[in-house]
């Protein structure tokens, strides 16, 4: 094809053309004994206004544009090693933890993840925390309009004031050290969130209507924890 | 320039010139072929453009699967059967990023694994009766405590808003015991660009002439930890209520090379031959824990000394250093600027990664700037602890109206935040304790809580030659336990020590069965805050085992394992080796105070503080036993029980100036 992309030479455009020009005859003639297309027209249109012909015109536009778009795709190319840079961090950063993949799940899931740094990273896990304790606590909001009976009714109270406590202490506390600086506490908020969530199943002598969210948020909090002992 | 017909580089697929007469098709072709023209040409730009958008998607960018499928609990693992764990998370230790507390769940040793609920009855039964703590909300590390003009000053890191850590201040309190204390204004509040983020630890220097300086770490606004100074708005006050802070603040920032983060708790000044006034302040470069040193003359300006005073890898962060002389000779402390040949000294820190203190006796050397601990083996860090159980933090000062170096270290709690929330408060002090070098081992520290502690005790009972044969339990008839001091000493006798053979085994408090597990010389000691049944109790006991060499090796440890029927309380067995010279005897202090035991093993060699939260041993159904659950030993028991009276802490009043 004549429009190979040699994009990134940038010599001056007639210095181009020229050699356009000197192809551009090449292929002419090629073509033309095989009789397949025949520049005759275009030729004398574009000569006479801009002294190329159609086909070079096409042909330099296009050249033009692969240009543009080569060059748009640099930073874009920068950006790409970038994002694989964040990508590698969000990697190395879940292998230390005891739920790899759900961590990588949660950050990739998060746009935020794609600038934090391992801070960021345990920052954005303590907004997930914050997010499905609120969910719980609606869930158990539900149960309890159900109008359960009284032993039920209780565990699910109780249940309410471990979440409710993981909202107001862990992730308050936990927000507090790694946006201040002194991480350790973040740690013990994440952990606690853990024994909150083991405390709640525990309060159920039956069947417990939250264990799946329980057992998420235990392995969610060991998680957050295992990211913010990199941090120390 | 290339040739037109090389194929391999066109990145759009490219429709073959057919051969053969071209007549009427001709116009046709042109049409196609210009056609053809633009859709290569857009199909470069399509492909460069998908294959920014494959590599983005493959990156995860932009990629919004929906979470995982939850999994389910180990099903064998709840409520059921009462040796079953609770759940089905191992815990993998420090080492893998899972800390010490989400491990509590499998050393919970009760019942069914149903949680406790926690009533108000329960919960205002765990405030402390003589240990210092504010009135409510949480406290962590002590800040500048001195004695300064008849008082005693004790600050401490405080945060009004709440029973969790957060918007750090400065607490202040006064005593004139330390004992009795009173509850001052807050001293210093995040008021600045430069404290912002947290009026943070520091330590208090008194300098010759009477003046008190105070230098702190600042978490800026930028949340970079900085150095800051700070003195007494009127020096005349004795009760120091009011503090100014330096105008030109900050007096130091991290130093290149060091993370903003990774530069905090500086320690007292102390002169040097040049009279210059030093300091040191804890880092970290990579995981080697590191100690900073500055020179100043007016702690307004400040050089950085080449190197560091010490340093020991894989240590992690050091924080809240402490470095201070203690005497070869006498009893008495030294103040921090002595010299001389009967002095060693001793640098503390304390460990970002495991919450824990550690410290190493050892020579300064002064001109190089350099501590060289005693024994490398167990240098900062990797060797002693003031105390094996729960203790932070921990700042001492030189008390010059005694004559004597004490200790402050910071209890934190380990029952849940939800109860912490529940009840207000969270975290108290340890009794202060005087510090001095054991100058029968030469090896250790010695610590031991103030005498002025003694002031509470009012009546007491004692127990003298006790016989408690191996597998008993002796109940102490001493009225209401909660608030305890507590003297006892136990030997085992000769005949079984001689005739049992010896044992290769190495104790460890932490990874036995506690009390409750049999040896042939222990364990036996203390059941404290225990009820009638025993459903409920925490024991402070000696395991002696007897080595290869025929030597006796002794641990004392602080077992939490049943001190509670809850399961969200750290149900651990704290404790450590402790040395036992030739004809002593086995010797412990306990101080009971409600939900903290402090212990103190041969004078104070070795430390255990525990926190405990009993839902049955609690005021009147709270009592004391005697146990030996050994196999073999027969241990004589002589002990004195004292009740303590509250000391009443309580906010400062006008009128009690004298």
């Amino acid at each position: 094809m004549f429009c190979v992309p040699k994009a990134t030479e940038r010599g001056p455009v007639r210095q181009e053309a020229d050699e356009f020009r000197a192809r551009q005859n090449l292929w002419h003639s090629f073509l033309t004994t095989k009789g397949v297309y025949n520049f005759e027209f275009e030729k004398t249109l574009f000569n006479s206004i801009f002294g190329f012909s159609l086909a070079e015109m096409k042909c330099l536009v296009l050249i033009w544009s692969i240009i543009l778009i080569a060059t748009i795709s640099m930073p874009t190319a920068n950006c790409r090693v970038m994002e694989q840079n964040k990508a590698n961090l969000i990697e190395e950063t879940c292998k230390q933890t005891p739920h790899d993949n759900l961590c990588i799940q949660y950050l990739s899931s998060d746009p935020r993840s794609t600038h934090a740094d391992v801070s960021g990273l345990a920052l954005i896990m303590v907004d997930v925390i914050k997010t499905k304790s609120n969910n719980v606590l609606d869930k158990i909001q539900k149960l309890l309009e159900e109008n359960p009976e009284p032993g039920l009714k209780e565990a699910l109270s109780s249940c309410a004031d471990r979440y409710k406590a993981i909202l107001q202490a862990d992730v308050a506390q936990a927000v507090a050290a790694l946006q201040k600086g002194d991480p350790k506490f973040a740690e013990d908020g994440a952990n606690d969130a853990a024994i909150e969530a083991t405390s709640c199943e525990n309060t159920f002598s039956g069947q417990s209507p939250l264990s799946n969210d329980n057992t998420a948020m235990h392995d969610l909090a060991a998680t957050t924890a295992a990211i913010v002992r990199q941090l120390l | 320039m290339e040739s037109p017909r090389n194929d391999s580089e066109l990145p759009c697929s490219y429709t073959r010139v057919p051969d053969g007469p071209q007549s009427s098709a001709e116009p046709r072709r042109q049409v196609v072929k210009e056609v053809v023209v633009i859709f290569c040409g857009l199909l470069v730009l399509v492909s460069l453009v998908a294959f920014n958008g494959y590599r983005a998607h493959s990156n995860g960018h932009g990629n919004h699967a929906p979470l995982p499928t939850l999994l389910t609990p180990n099903p064998s693992g709840l409520k059921s059967s009462p040796d079953t764990v609770p759940w089905s998370m191992v815990s993998r230790g420090v080492s893998e990023g899972v800390s010490q507390k989400s491990s509590w769940l499998l050393s919970s040793n009760n019942g069914n694994g149903e949680s406790y609920p926690w009533n108000n009855s329960m919960l205002s039964w765990q405030r402390t009766a003589y240990h210092f703590q504010p009135e409510k909300n949480w406290m962590n590390d002590p800040n500048g405590p001195m004695y300064y003009k008849g008082w005693y000053h004790f600050f401490y890191q405080y945060n009004p808003k709440g029973a969790v850590w957060g918007d750090i201040v400065w607490g202040h309190a006064v005593s004139k015991d330390m004992i009795h204390w009173l509850h001052l204004p807050l001293a210093m509040v995040a008021d600045q660009w430069y404290d912002k983020n947290g009026v943070w630890t520091g330590s208090a220097t008194i300098l010759p002439d009477g003046q008190v300086v105070m230098l702190y770490t600042g978490s800026t606004n930028e949340s970079v930890q900085v150095q800051n100074l700070a003195y007494p708005a009127d020096p005349s006050d004795p009760l120091l209520v009011d503090w100014i802070k330096y105008p030109a603040n900050p007096v130091l920032f991290p130093p290149p090379g060091i993370g903003a983060k990774d530069f905090r708790d500086p320690t007292t000044a102390w002169l040097t031959s040049e009279g210059k006034w030093r300091i040191t302040i804890g880092s970290k470069l990579n995981k080697t824990g590191i100690a900073l040193v500055y020179d100043t003359y007016d702690f307004k300006t400040f050089e950085r000394v080449e190197g560091v005073l010490h340093a020991v890898p894989s240590t992690g962060m050091w924080e809240c250093v402490d470095f201070f002389p203690v005497s070869n000779r006498g009893e008495n402390g030294f103040d921090t600027s002595i010299k001389g040949k009967n002095v060693k000294h001793v640098v503390k820190v304390s460990l970002d990664d495991d919450r824990h203190d550690y410290y190493a006796l050892g020579t300064y050397d002064e001109k190089n700037v350099k501590f060289t601990p005693d024994d490398f083996k167990n240098d900062v860090g990797i060797g002693l602890r003031y105390d094996y159980g729960i203790f932070y933090a921990s700042k001492t000062f030189y008390d010059q109206s005694k004559g004597r170096r004490v200790l402050w270290g910071w209890i934190g709690e380990s029952d849940s935040e939800y109860a912490d929330v529940a009840k207000g408060w969270a975290s108290v002090q340890g009794i202060p304790r005087t510090v001095a070098l054991d100058r029968k081992t030469g090896r250790n520290l010695l610590q031991w809580p103030v005498a002025e502690v003694e002031s509470l005790r009012l009546r007491s009972d004692e127990f003298q030659n006790l016989t408690v044969n191996p597998g008993s339990v002796v109940p102490l008839e001493i009225g209401t336990a909660a608030q305890l001091d507590i003297e006892a000493e136990f030997e085992i006798d000769k005949e079984a020590l001689e005739k049992t053979s010896q044992s290769n085994m190495e104790y460890e408090c932490s990874s036995s069965g506690g009390a409750t597990e049999r040896g042939a010389f222990g364990p036996f000691g203390l059941l404290v805050l225990a009820d009638d049944h025993l459903s409920e109790y925490t024991s402070a006991y000696f395991y002696v085992v007897k080595g290869s060499d025929g030597q006796l090796k002794t641990s004392f440890c602080s077992d939490q394992s049943r001190s509670s029927l809850a399961t969200d309380v750290s149900k651990k067995n704290f404790g450590s080796f402790v040395p036992v010279l030739k004809d002593e005897k086995l010797s412990v202090r306990i101080l009971v105070d409600h939900s903290i035991v402090e212990s103190f093993a041969q004078g104070g060699r070795t430390c255990v503080t525990s926190r405990v939260y009993p839902t049955r041993a609690i005021y009147g159904a709270a009592r004391l036993f005697l146990f030996n659950n050994a196999t073999e030993a027969i241990v004589n028991a002589s002990l004195k029980v004292w009740q303590m009276n509250s000391a009443f802490i309580h906010p400062f009043q006008p009128d009690q100036r004298n």
